[in-house]
């Protein structure tokens, strides 16, 4: 609590200090209505900055005790739910098999099952869904342990999906793992997840911090270096802010089954899309139901083992995040829920303006360059009678000061984290001291690079929302993820051209500007070419993870089931379904 | 845990009764209220303050 209360303190600190500098800035020429909007937007903006990094600091100087845990055989049984919308079983099965085996290896893989839920709508793929859980089912001779139904109708999607294996199963399990597709955990890490549950009665789900794996583009490669270097200092921040209402992320957490049944039947809102219907990013609202229920909801980033796998380049991150958007715009329904909790309130609203402060970076930067059109004309000759004219003083170094502070708060927790990695011998993990060094600097400088790029993505996703528009994506990602230049170009040809504006207009209007906004412009500008590029392989001694330089146990044996599957799975893919049992 | 809802073969024999299929033991899963005490539309704010083309105008 009283670390929540200088964190929140340090960051309106800081947004005042952002505030009062641009103020005293824009204010040099006479106060006009431009300064109070554009110090009102800056306010807001580095609000959201200084509570991230503030956030992340808080978590790089806390040493939490270990948690408690059961020791010894116990007798629960768990159920590892993998819910699957339309996805590659070949790729998904293997994943399992490999957790099957790696839970077996435990000694108690009996008080493990594991249930995949499909919810597909392509009968081709369920097809396959069905033919392969066949010879998962053979090869893992997981008769009595392994499962596999497929819904009718996918109502109230994946939160839906749960819902009905509750209702369907939910009393045979004590505890629910829930994965997602690409979801990869160790048998000891679910094994841990079980004893600290059972250790500590109120605690009603346990969410672990997974590691991006099996990254090969540049874009995924920087996105997985930067999962697994700094994502385990913000996460421990994050879960100091939050204390017993903590996280859900919606997959590669535990659960307790009585728990989430009590609390987490999710009611569909009234009106239409994008705000009424389903609850789309409902494990925010799971998170908070279960915290209203008087349940813990903890995230423990001191649990290795749990992996997954993130997008490969720009647009599919950025089709990722138009979804996470509307989930969290519609949290703006639930903001006054009867009972929650003022935490849980709290993380609704920052879930909000994650989207909601580039909006804000875009209006301040459009203010900016319209600011000269109500700035009053420049007085030279302000005392009366005095022959001399009074030129204005520079107010250069205010804006500087302001840069500095804004750049500081993005990077410094980048750079205590690499310092900090540097002292502990994290560093060891991601190729040494110098690599480790050299690969959060490259980070620092391509995620300035490609800010811009997703500021534009995500201000088109919040006026889509807010307009109930489609997200409008070209169908164009490969196998790998690459993209060519033309996939990049329709994706983006529209920031291009509000760039190649940007630099137009503030010509026109504000020609000292120029240099200022190039930093923000010329990525724009040059956004296809960026897209393209980082979305291919590349930066062969940089960006170097644990896992790279030597394979997770888990990620040995599913490279050796798929290695054995990937052989025969075309031939099989074009089995009859008539063949298949297990249709419903 | 709640194991009192519906009458079923002991839970062990309907694990293994059905290969692949699903145990049969269900949960009840109460739809919760997440009703608002005062009606909170972002829509309609935005209407109102003239951002959105109003019902009439979609």
């Amino acid at each position: 609590m009283i670390i929540r209360t200088i964190v929140l303190l340090a960051a309106i600190l800081a947004a005042y200090g952002g505030f009062s500098l641009f103020f005293e800035f824009g204010a040099a020429d006479g106060i006009d209505v431009m300064d109070f909007v554009r110090s009102g937007l800056i306010f807001a903006s580095t609000f959201w900055l200084a509570w991230g990094a503030f956030t992340a600091i808080a978590g790089l100087f806390s040493q939490p005790k270990p948690p408690a845990r059961h020791a010894g055989y116990f007798t629960e049984r768990t159920a590892v739910v993998i819910p699957v919308y339309n996805e590659d079983p070949v790729a998904t099965y293997a994943r399992i098999a490999a957790m099957m085996a790696s839970i077996d290896q435990t000694g108690q893989g009996d008080r493990f099952h594991f249930a995949i839920l499909s919810d597909t709508r392509d009968d081709a793929i369920a097809a396959r869904e069905r033919l392969w859980f066949e010879r998962l089912l053979r090869e893992t001779d997981g008769d009595g342990r392994l499962f596999y139904r497929r819904r009718v109708k996918n109502t109230g999607r994946k939160a839906g999906n749960i819902e009905d294996f509750i209702k369907r199963s939910g009393s045979a399990y004590e505890f629910m793992i829930i994965l997602d597709a690409d979801s990869l955990m160790e048998g000891d890490t679910m094994i841990e997840m079980v004893r600290r549950m059972i250790a500590t009665p109120d605690l009603g789900l346990l969410q672990t911090l997974p590691n991006i794996i099996h990254a090969r583009s540049r874009f995924g490669r920087v996105m997985q270096f930067a999962a697994t270097f700094y994502s385990p200092v913000f996460a421990r921040g994050l879960a100091l802010m939050q204390g017993r209402t903590g996280p859900f992320w919606g997959h590669n957490a535990i659960v307790r089954t009585r728990a989430f049944a009590q609390c987490c039947a999710l009611p569909e809102l009234a009106g239409r899309p994008p705000f009424g219907g389903h609850i789309l990013s409902h494990d925010y609202v799971e998170a908070a139901l279960l915290a209203r229920g008087g349940w813990v909801v903890r995230v423990d980033d001191d649990l290795a083992g749990s992996y997954e796998e993130g997008p490969e380049n720009i647009v599919d991150f950025a089709k990722r995040d138009r979804r996470w958007c509307q989930g969290n715009l519609q949290h703006s329904r639930l903001l006054l829920a009867r009972g929650l909790k003022p935490w849980s309130r709290f993380v609704f609203l920052q879930g909000i303006l994650a989207y909601i402060a580039p909006v804000f970076w875009l209006a301040f930067l459009t203010a900016s360059i319209a600011a000269p059109l109500f700035a009053p004309p420049i007085d030279y000759f302000p005392i009366e009678n005095w022959p001399f004219p009074v030129l204005p003083v520079s107010q250069v170094s205010k804006a500087l000061s302001l840069m500095v502070g804004v750049v500081g708060l993005l990077f410094l927790p980048k750079v205590l984290i690499a310092i900090k990695a540097g002292f502990d011998g994290r560093v060891v993990g991601f190729g040494g001291m110098l690599r480790a060094a050299a690969s959060t600097l490259a980070e620092v400088a391509l995620s300035t690079l490609t800010a811009p790029i997703f500021l534009m993505f995500q201000t088109r996703s919040v006026s889509q929302v807010l307009r109930g528009a489609d997200g409008g994506w070209p169908a164009q990602s490969r196998g790998d993820g690459s993209l060519s230049f033309g996939d990049a170009w329709s994706a983006s040809y529209w920031i291009v051209l509000t760039g190649a504006a940007v630099i137009g207009a503030a010509q026109m209007l504000s020609p000292a500007l120029v240099p200022w906004l190039l930093p923000v412009a010329l990525p724009m500008v040059i956004s296809p070419l960026l897209i393209a590029w980082l979305s291919r392989p590349g930066f062969p001694t940089l960006f170097t993870t644990p896992t790279e330089i030597a394979a997770a146990p888990i990620m040995v044996i599913q490279a050796d089931v798929l290695s054995r599957w990937s052989s025969s799975a075309s031939a099989e893919a074009n089995t009859s379904a008539d063949a298949v049992p297990f249709a419903e | 845990m709640d194991r009192s809802i519906g009458h079923f073969a002991p839970l062990e024999e309907r694990l293994m009764s059905a290969a692949g299929t699903l145990p049969d033991a269900p949960m009840a899963m109460p739809e919760q209220d997440l009703s608002t005490p005062i009606t909170f539309s972002v829509r309609g704010w935005l209407r109102a303050l003239t951002l959105l083309p109003s019902r009439a105008g979609q």
